[in-house]
């Protein structure tokens, strides 16, 4: 397989007044080329810190201690501001969480896209960066005339997330990141855009890299799966082996952590404790405070990754110091 | 037949808008419907639709514009001061956002204590500080001498929520109207805040308003709650939860159940959506005539856009849809028809 994104391990610390927060505790880890995987986590795991490292929009306040991250051949790390937004929009892309602050609200639709065209490929004529936006539009359902014509502020949320899906291609970029693209959508338009991306991952074969907390979208739409806990990856499989033969104990305990609308209740339940505190980590294993399945070595020594059948597993129970 | 806590009569509510206020938003409109004491009433909608608003006037935070609305059998909203001072503890709201409804300069002592000592009229302090933590105790923050003097920024969503429920259950209410009170809280904790609401439920009979937008944390009550479905302030379907899940009728909730994403690949990529006429609410909607789901119903005829239906029942399981004896059969859109097994 090949790999569009190698993230090596990566280390992501805050300046905070209590001292050093290290959101990204060492990770890394590699997107599979033309396929969709998601980075799944809760709140405060450090999977957004880690999308920010990538795409350079970390807070004042956070840094990046070590680690690289390569796309292809290049390590992203190491790039001037130039030469990285050169990068940015022509061969990656992001989709940001909030949708509706990624528009200029100043400017209409239109004027945004081709001013965005203009700053990657020069004098290109208007007529045909519209032309290219209609076409985008259309394959979100949008009604294109009505979108480019549009203040921001005069589409509503779920418009506004489509046509920057959308439009996020207008210069064919190889990777697409997605942060919680879904989170802020009513349920069926959420629907909506889980077919819209799948389609889009069909037809023009982009590679998708999605940063979300929602299990049940993750099954729906992705291929590959890694699971983030308290600043480290806990297991990375494909998404039938992460929902139905999950080895990581934390990852068997989400699965079985989630509402849903069918099968039997009883089986469902919480994960029982609270999620580490970033600032005063556990010693060992994040998760061993939680698992039901701690050994002595747990609180001692962090485990490293373990190749089990195709999926790999940062915990113990698989493998011996 | 048990007490309601609270009935509302054709409630209506709008907001005026524009300078002169001739304009209206209707956020509620002529809803009906009485909470008995113990019961569980779930109120789903997606946002906009109306379901904050209606849970407001039930807590008595806001006034509706047209309507009654009756706490222990008499009008709220004429009642004297002295009737509202008794009844007001009864009814409980707990907000969407733990975040924002906790004070952050107070300690969870802080926070509790006043709320003890108006209500359980302790004889001492230190009779004060036990009540405080087996109240802690009582809602899961455990061991509780280790929450008395955390503020609120030291704790996670779930413990907030908690605090939230603990702060609500002091005046021994009949009722508590949670708010959407786990959206906002990890997926992996969602679970123990539905179980503690469904607790306070059963061992002290507190009668619960849930609100949210998911059909699946709802579902968390099935066995003894009743579901309410909103949709542009009307509510369009209503029964007991089992009931109306196994046999959803309202196109929109049948819309609602295809389209939410199950956490099982094989079975979530199987299932087909049912086509709406149009990916959003649309925005200009005179909900007032005919049927508010109308021009987004892939159903729907002349008569939906000219006159409102009237809720049809069967069995206690309420609808409002003209098309009731049109609609087709329900096939759950997850259910296995293939022989392919799915292998959970």
């Amino acid at each position: 397989m090949e790999y569009i994104l190698r993230i090596r391990d990566l280390v992501v610390e805050y300046a905070v007044r209590e001292g050093r927060l290290r959101a990204v505790n060492g990770v890394s880890l590699d997107i599979p080329e033309g396929k969709i995987t998601a980075l799944v986590g809760e709140s405060g795991c450090g999977k957004s810190s880690l999308l920010d490292a990538i795409m350079r929009t970390l807070p004042p306040n956070g840094y990046i201690v070590g680690g690289n991250v390569y796309f292809r051949d290049i390590n992203l790390l190491k790039l001037s501001e130039k030469e990285f937004r050169k990068l940015r929009w022509e061969k990656i892309a992001m989709v940001f969480q909030a949708a509706q602050n990624s528009f200029n609200p100043v400017l209409k639709i239109a004027d945004h896209i081709v001013e965005t065209y203009r700053a990657h490929r020069g004098n290109v004529p208007k007529e045909k960066v519209l032309e290219k936006a209609r076409e985008l539009l259309e394959m979100v359902r949008l009604n294109p005339d009505q979108v480019l014509s549009s203040y921001p502020h005069e589409l509503s949320g779920g418009m506004k997330q489509r046509a920057l899906i959308a439009l996020s291609l207008i210069l064919d970029p190889e990777l697409l990141i997605l942060d919680e693209p879904t989170s802020a959508l009513d349920v069926y338009t959420q629907s909506v855009i889980i077919d819209m991306l799948r389609k889009i991952h069909r037809e023009r074969g982009v590679t998708m890299f999605l940063v979300t907390h929602d299990l049940p979208v993750v099954a729906e739409l992705v291929d590959y799966v890694a699971v983030m806990y308290g600043g480290k990856i806990m297991e990375v499989a494909d998404v039938e082996t992460i929902f139905y033969r999950a080895r990581h104990p934390y990852t068997r305990l989400l699965i079985k952590a989630i509402p849903s609308l069918i099968g039997d209740l009883s089986d469902r339940r919480p994960i029982p404790g609270e999620p580490p505190s970033l600032l005063n980590p556990p010693s060992g294993c994040v998760f061993h405070p939680r698992c039901p399945y701690r050994m002595p070595i747990c609180e001692k020594k962090a485990p490293p990754m373990f190749n089990v059948k195709g999926s790999k597993v940062a915990c113990w129970l698989y493998g011996e110091a | 037949m048990t007490e309601s806590i609270v009935e509302l009569r054709n409630v209506t509510k709008y907001f005026e808008r524009g300078v002169l206020k001739k304009k209206r938003n209707y956020a509620v409109v002529n809803v009906s419907l009485k909470i008995r004491e113990g019961e569980i009433i779930t109120l789903v909608g997606e946002s906009g639709c109306g379901k904050t608003t209606l849970g407001r006037i039930i807590a008595g935070l806001l006034k509706p514009s047209q309507g009654r609305v009756l706490w222990f059998g008499k009008d709220l909203w004429s009642m004297s001061k002295r009737e509202f001072k008794k009844y007001r503890p009864l009814i409980q709201f707990v907000h969407q956002d733990p975040y924002a409804s906790l004070n952050p300069s107070r300690t969870v002592f802080q926070t509790l204590a006043p709320v003890v000592k108006k209500y359980r009229k302790p004889r001492s302090s230190s009779q004060l500080r036990e009540e405080v933590i087996n109240i802690l105790k009582y809602v899961g923050l455990t061991p509780p001498e280790y929450f008395l003097n955390k503020y609120p920024h030291h704790l996670s969503g779930g413990m907030r929520q908690r605090l939230a429920l603990a702060r609500a259950l002091i005046p021994n209410p009949k009722l508590i109207v949670a708010d959407e009170p786990v959206s906002m809280i990890d997926m992996s904790l969602r679970l123990s805040v539905l179980a503690l609401m469904k607790k306070l439920n059963r061992e002290l009979g507190i009668a619960f308003v849930y609100i949210s937008h998911d059909l699946a944390t709802a579902r968390y009550f099935e066995d003894k709650a009743s579901l309410y479905l909103m949709y542009l302030g009307r509510i369009v379907e209503w029964g007991p939860m089992t009931k109306v899940l196994e046999n959803p009728l309202h196109p929109y909730l049948r819309a609602l159940l295809s389209a939410t994403p199950l956490p099982d690949p094989k079975i979530t990529r199987r299932k087909r959506r049912l086509e709406l006429r149009s990916i959003e609410v649309p925005r200009e909607v005179l909900i007032l005539r005919g049927c508010p789901f109308s021009n987004r119903c892939p159903y729907a005829e002349d008569i939906c856009f000219k006159e409102v239906p009237a809720p049809k029942e069967s069995d206690g399981h309420f609808v409002a849809c003209h098309l009731l004896e049109k609609l087709p059969p329900w096939i759950p859109p997850w259910q296995v028809t293939s022989d392919e097994p799915s292998d959970s």
